[in-house]
């Protein structure tokens, strides 16, 4: 037993390329393994650490419902819920407006958050780190703390004196404290913040003694429910909710979470087929060997239990440093992901010690399993067939089952994907791009005999017989027809999260490009009808029209929530919005007419599939005015507020939501937006105007959305990456394998240019048919991702393009053949006796 | 008669670790047209190394091997692959056939490499497939074939592109014995009929009988 362990340690020693491949095969695998599973947890951590930055390490916020008749309410709570709490804060919201004279130029209204807070609670829920201070202690009387970027920005210095204007009369605060750009004053990029004592600012807006926020901790986190729940029911005007809900973080996540699933899928499964093809090529190669030991009295037992070792061996190094790579892919994908646009998230990345305990293991089990079929299926060749390499004779002819299923597969992944519908269409869909991947494995072979026969009589014209010999000797290589296997699914899967990333940015675009028909939102609080006039008359506007809206409603006997639920009128939406409802103008005016008649509803397709319902179906919405069934009367395919919105008439979303003042204004002007959004945000500078343009919301989304594409699509990369060491480990099999064919080649009469070319013009057509056969599965499986993305998304429209499909096919011969140089050039120098004679 | 094969001084050394193995030690052998000469000798002593040599598989360390008057260190690498598929056939012990071709094509395949077409040789092939009594089996791939069947594929391949030499290594020494008598009836009816000149390397002196000519060969030197 220790010889032959010696044995086999000696080999894998002196293999040190074949070494690094099978190791570099693992670690890829384990490291997008741990990466992709612990991605979420980043995002989540990203998330809350932005979120945290306000909220600290409270639980639970308790703000006035907007049915309230104040936003101010009195901070004391049930006496019954305070031994449980490990603190309640309370905080004061305003705004003030500081003047910033510019020489030369016309003065600037800054708007500035102010948060009005005991110094002492500030630093429980989120500590401030000061870079300068001066008498912040006590922090009474007419006391502010600015962020430093405040400070820099407009030449503010410590101790000096700053005036801003609050509720329309002027105050002068003292500049107590500068502080880093941490905790709450961490730079969102678009806003100011400042703190001042609760006391004067509750006095300044004549509400002493009452809070805006209530920030709570809780002693124990079992009892937060528990806690909500008792709270909500004693403070009927005020909402009481978790600081980060689990469905915000869902939210948030989701897309990321789905789609580094679908793309850990594919890795996975091209990982599976390289450790199986690397187990092939260690297999064949100790297979003399393995005779020789069994000959002279080891058990097979023995042989398979040493052959199993060094898989598990392979799976540990490779686990260790599958791992050390994962978290460094993973810092790489955070990065990727982070958003840009908000400098208020960070970077950061977040895993368990479990996470890579897990990848570890997977790493171990991936390598044990991918090589157990090459190893049982050795251990059942005899001994004697072995010794005399009578191996290749026994190879058993096709089976029949394996087309049978191939073309069942095949079929399902046509038919299923258009009628799974819901959750579990999703899952469906995710195993449709699995089957349609194991059709083509499944199907391969039968497909190469039909390109082989169209192959051969072409090549004869172009190649010669040497071109003619190449492409019957891949009728039935099986390592030929396994580098075809790991190229077609390599292209498919980069066609796929290619031409699905690159169709849902197009039609973001469009949606921005073609279905708004207005150039920016501006919004004020307590907006109402009387800014219309006000608007209309600014220069250069041309419209504006005021939008109730309200977010995640939720539905009545489900789970699921209506993201963004808008007021529609007709009017509205025939002149700021380009939608058509059942295919016609004339249809979608019938619609709108009857959704302002009528207690009726337009929702999504997302919507649709969320709740799995359908056009004349009735939903029943909790809103403020009590639950209220509303019936469906058309089902819109739009992007709309990222496809999860419904509309209903302005009348009833009033009404039901107890709105009483608009969300936003939709403005639709001839000038520059950014212009003109500048020039309202200073009109209506004491009013606390904001707005945002078109442009500018569409390029946030399309950034979002590229980083998460940019992701898949190095996802896509890494599955080709992969897929290119697969080729090689089975390029140097088939070139064991083939020696002696190769070696009769030469003895018959094949010179070392006639060898070479055959060998090239095998690669060639193995990768162009590897090409051809993966652009066929990627538009399988791009219908399938089109299906899904429908049920999670929208109907995107996919967009092929000829250079792309073109590209995708000439990869797999470029890889192929720049695979097949070295085997090649071995072939050319083979030793022709020894391969002949090497029984 | 004319000398089809001619070997002057012909040595041939093996490195065996740092050692050097000197396995053919001045060979002068000839062997005219139409002859079946049968090399025989015990393990190692060097007979299926000369039979490579002849072929062109591998070189001599000195000497010289002449095929048809032709010097054959003096050719490039083009022209001895030539020379393996024109003037000369093999024959091995395990057939050697290239599993992913079916008979037609295995016999074909000297045709091919010389960059003929195969529908130009579709009599020639019936004729061989005739000869070696394959006719039905023309679309089998090799490892649908018994032991016997495959070397006479192997020999069907040898003579497609009528060759004046043919080279045996042990073509018998993996078949049972009946097969092999057949083989060995079916080789020397091609020396006789066809006037083929036979070069086997064998460890049977049955075999050895079908030939015209015996070379022994012991420890590297010929005893004739």
């Amino acid at each position: 037993m220790n010889i032959i362990i010696k044995f086999l340690l000696k080999n894998i020693k002196e293999k040190k390329l074949r070494t690094a491949l099978i190791l570099f095969s693992i670690t890829i695998s384990a490291a997008l393994f741990f990466a992709s599973s612990a991605t979420t947890d980043s995002m989540v951590k990203m998330y809350t650490d932005q979120i945290k930055k306000f909220y600290g390490e409270s639980e639970i916020i308790i703000e006035a419902k907007d049915t309230a008749p104040s936003r101010y309410f009195n901070p004391t709570l049930p006496q019954e819920y305070k031994s449980h709490l490990q603190y309640s804060v309370g905080l004061f919201s305003g705004t003030g407006i500081y003047k910033y004279k510019r020489s030369g130029a016309k003065d600037e209204n800054v708007s500035i958050n102010l948060r009005g807070i005991d110094w002492k609670d500030q630093q429980i829920i989120s500590k401030v780190t000061l870079a300068s201070e001066f008498e912040v202690d006590p922090f009474q009387g007419k006391k502010i703390v600015i962020s430093k970027k405040t400070a820099d920005k407009y030449g503010l210095e410590i101790g000096k004196t700053l005036e801003l204007m609050i509720e329309g009369t002027k105050y002068k605060f003292l500049i107590s404290g500068i502080a880093q750009m941490t905790g709450p004053f961490t730079d969102d990029g678009r806003s100011h913040f400042a703190i001042v004592p609760m006391e004067i600012l509750s006095s300044i807006y004549d509400q002493k003694g009452n809070v805006s926020t209530i920030y709570i901790k809780t002693l124990n986190s079992v009892e937060k429910q528990w806690i909500i729940k008792g709270l909500t029911a004693s403070m009927k005007k005020q909402h009481v909710r978790e600081t980060i809900s689990q469905s915000d973080l869902q939210e948030q996540t989701g897309g990321v979470t789905v789609a580094l699933s679908m793309a850990l899928v594919l890795v996975l499964f091209m990982s599976v087929f390289i450790i199986y093809t690397s187990f092939k090529v260690i297999t064949t190669e100790r297979l003399p060997v393995i005779g020789t030991f069994r000959s002279i009295g080891a058990t097979r037992k023995v042989t398979d239990f040493v052959l199993l070792g060094e898989s598990v061996a392979y799976g540990v190094i490779g686990g260790l440093l599958g791992s050390g790579l994962g978290i460094g892919i993973l810092y790489l994908i955070a990065k990727a992901t982070t958003p840009t646009w908000d400098p208020g998230y960070k970077t950061s990345v977040q895993f368990t010690s479990a996470q890579l305990i897990t990848s570890f293991l997977m790493a171990v089990i991936l390598s044990l399993l991918s090589s157990l079929i090459p190893i049982l299926k050795v251990s059942r060749i005899p001994v004697k067939e072995i010794v005399l390499n009578k191996i290749e004779k026994n190879q058993k002819g096709s089976k029949i089952w394996k087309p049978i299923l191939g073309i069942i597969f095949l079929l399902a992944a046509f038919f299923v994907p258009p009628v799974a519908k819901g959750d579990p269409g999703i899952l469906m869909d995710t195993v449709c791009t699995l089957l349609s991947i194991a059709a083509v494995i499944l199907l391969l072979p039968y497909l190469v005999r039909g390109f082989v026969a169209v192959f051969e009589r072409l090549y004869i014209y172009i190649f010669g017989n040497e071109g003619v010999l190449a492409v019957k000797n891949l009728r039935n290589n099986k390592n030929l027809l396994n580098n075809v296997s790991l190229l077609a699914i390599g292209i498919s899967s980069l066609l796929m999260i290619n031409t699905v990333t690159r169709s849902s940015v197009t039609e973001i675009i469009n949606y921005f490009d073609t279905c708004m028909k207005y150039q920016m939102f501006f919004w004020v609080p307590e907006m109402d009808k009387s800014y219309e006039p006000i608007l209309k008359a600014v220069d250069g506007i041309k419209g504006a029209k005021g939008f109730y809206s309200a977010n995640g409603i939720e539905v009545k006997g489900t789970d699921k929530k209506i993201d963004s639920l808008e007021s529609a009128n007709k009017d509205f939406y025939m002149d700021y919005i380009d939608i058509t409802l059942d295919g016609s103008k004339e249809a979608t005016l019938k619609k709108l007419e009857q959704l302002e008649n009528e207690r009726s509803i337009i929702i999504t397709g997302v919507v649709r599939n969320k709740l799995g319902v359908k056009e004349g179906d009735s939903i029943t919405l909790k809103m403020p005015a009590g639950d209220r069934t509303y019936k469906i009367i058309a089902i819109w395919d739009s992007m709309m507020m990222g496809g999860n919105y419904a509309a209903i008439a302005e009348k009833y979303l009033k009404q039901d939501m107890q709105s009483k003042y608009y969300s936003y204004f939709a403005i639709k002007s001839d000038k520059n937006p950014e212009e003109l959004l500048l020039f309202l945000k200073d009109k209506f500078a004491r009013n606390l105007a904001n707005g945002q343009t078109m442009k500018e919301i569409k390029d946030m989304v399309v950034e979002s959305n590229s980083q998460i594409f940019n992701v898949m699509n190095a996802f896509s990369v890494i599955t080709i990456l992969i897929g290119v060491f697969g080729v090689l480990n089975n390029l140097i099999i088939s070139f064991i394998e083939r020696k002696r064919s190769l070696a009769v080649f030469r003895s018959v009469g094949m010179n070392k240019k006639q060898i070479v070319k055959m060998i090239f013009i095998e690669s060639m057509t193995g990768g162009l048919i590897g090409g051809i056969v993966g652009v066929a599965a990627g538009l399988i499986m791009i219908n399938i991702m089109k299906h899904m993305l429908t049920q999670v998304i929208a109907t995107i429209p996919m967009n092929y393009s000829i250079t792309m499909l073109t590209i995708s096919a000439t990869i797999g011969v470029i890889i192929m053949v720049t695979a097949s140089i070295s085997p090649a050039m071995k072939s050319s120098k083979l030793n022709i006796i020894e391969s002949i004679k090497y029984e | 008669m004319t000398a089809m094969i001619e070997a002057t001084n012909l040595c041939k050394t093996f490195k065996l670790g740092t050692v050097d193995v000197e396995v053919l030690k001045d060979i002068d052998l000839t062997i005219n047209s139409g002859e079946f000469a049968s090399i025989m000798g015990p393990s190692g002593s060097g007979k299926s190394t000369l039979l490579y040599l002849i072929g062109g598989l591998d070189k001599p360390t000195t000497g010289s091997i002449k095929i048809k008057g032709k010097e054959l260190s003096v050719m490039k690498d083009k022209e001895e692959s030539v020379m393996r598929r024109r003037d000369i056939g093999f024959v091995f012990q395990f057939y050697n056939l290239i599993p992913n071709l079916n008979v037609e094509e295995n016999i074909m395949l000297p045709i091919l490499l010389d960059g003929r077409k195969m529908k130009d040789y579709k009599d020639k092939l019936e004729e061989i497939l005739e000869e070696v009594g394959l006719t039905e089996r023309r679309h089998h791939t090799p490892r649908e074939l018994s032991g016997g069947q495959q070397q006479r594929v192997a020999i069907a391949r040898a003579l497609i592109n009528e060759p004046d030499i043919i080279l045996a290594d042990e073509p018998i020494g993996n078949l049972d014995s009946k097969t092999g008598t057949d083989v060995m009836k079916l080789l020397q009816r091609i020396n006789i009929k066809k006037g083929k000149t036979i070069v086997q390397v064998t460890h049977s002196k049955e075999a050895a009988e079908y030939g015209t000519r015996t070379i022994n060969v012991r420890d590297g030197r010929i005893c004739e």
